[in-house]
């Protein structure tokens, strides 16, 4: 298992994901980093690169999951003292401000859907989860987002 | 929005070259270490084990404990009955004679130098024999427990259970049990 091949085919798929979960360059940096770690020590081989992408993309979506909670933990600050911070290197943009409005499972669902071009049935099968719950959860996100897009996700 | 308008959102987030090689080299650099050995769950137990047996032993009271259990643990209950009997012995003299402070007591006064027998004993005869003066006593139990009849600077020079011999002097004196009957024999003063 060559680690570098790997990280080339995938990293930018790791770090948007990542991104999306966390809003935030740096901290997407790290996830991205610590979900390439795991992969480290991972001894099984894997299949094919579609089932090493979604084994990525599970590990990454847990790990920030994680980094959430440590994050509401330990870097609660004050709305004042928000003010005062410098600005974030996250690029602005209308929609990913749109985008960042949806809880972290839906904006994860449009990415993975309309980006990575993944079906509903995969995404619930990756997590899981049942496809009708992920299905309604994509058509609040999209109507958040006034998307509109053809039914091209079945 | 779009899809398109979409898309290019997402493809706003993706890192620039420089991001994804410093992220490599980190990457590479985390490969080339040896993996760091974890702790077993029950590794973590014993190390808790440990810290309170120390933090036991270093706290006063774990230090009073300790030895006191060490103690406990290698005396038999004989032992531990005979020590009790010597703990108890010099109360009852405390007790049983004013005249003696309790200063006395505490630096280890013992039956051995107690001017009183104990209450049981009594002696119920004295009479010379040839050229033995022998004196019958009752309610022994135990021969040590007569020792307060032997004078201070006898030397014990033979013992059985039924027998104690002392040299007092150039004198040999004898307390023995016979017939239930229990002895002081000693030489006869001239």
């Amino acid at each position: 298992m060559n680690i570098e091949e790997i990280y080339l085919r995938h990293v930018d798929t790791i770090y948007r994901l990542c991104h999306m979960y966390l809003k935030n360059p740096d901290d997407a940096q790290d996830a991205t980093q610590s979900t390439f770690e795991k992969l480290l020590v991972r001894k099984e081989p894997f299949e094919s690169t579609e089932h090493e992408k979604a084994w990525l993309i599970v590990c990454a979506s847990n790990l920030c999951k994680n980094m959430l909670k440590h994050w509401y933990r330990s870097k609660r600050t004050d709305v004042e003292e928000m003010a005062v911070l410098p600005a974030k290197e996250t690029p602005h943009d209308e929609t990913l401000a749109l985008l960042y409005e949806l809880d972290e499972e839906s904006r994860r669902l449009v990415y993975l859907v309309y980006y990575e071009g993944y079906r509903i049935t995969e995404v619930a099968k990756m997590d899981g989860v049942n496809e009708s719950t992920l299905r309604s959860r994509l058509a609040r996100a999209r109507e958040h987002l006034k998307l509109a897009l053809e039914e091209d996700e079945e | 929005m779009t899809k398109k308008d979409l898309l290019g959102a997402f493809e706003t987030l993706t890192p620039d070259r420089e991001t994804k090689k410093k992220m490599l080299l980190a990457l590479e650099e985390k490969a080339s270490k040896p993996a760091a050995r974890r702790l077993p769950f029950w590794g973590g137990a014993v190390v808790v084990a440990v810290a309170f047996l120390l933090l036991w032993i270093v706290v006063p009271k774990g230090d009073w404990f300790v030895p006191k259990a060490g103690t406990e643990m290698v005396q038999s209950p004989e032992a531990l009955q005979e020590e009790a009997d010597v703990v108890s012995a010099p109360r009852a003299d405390a007790t049983s004679a004013p005249t003696e402070s309790e200063e006395e007591t505490k630096m280890g006064a013992t039956p051995a130098s107690a001017e009183e027998p104990a209450e049981k004993q009594t002696i119920t005869n004295e009479y010379a024999e040839g050229e033995f003066w022998i004196m019958e006593i009752e309610g022994v139990e135990d021969l040590d427990a007569l020792i307060y009849l032997i004078p201070e600077d006898a030397v014990l020079i033979g013992s059985g259970d039924t027998f104690l011999k002392y040299k007092v002097g150039e004198e040999i004196w004898e307390i023995k049990i016979e017939d239930g009957l229990t002895r002081l024999i000693k030489p006869l003063d001239e």
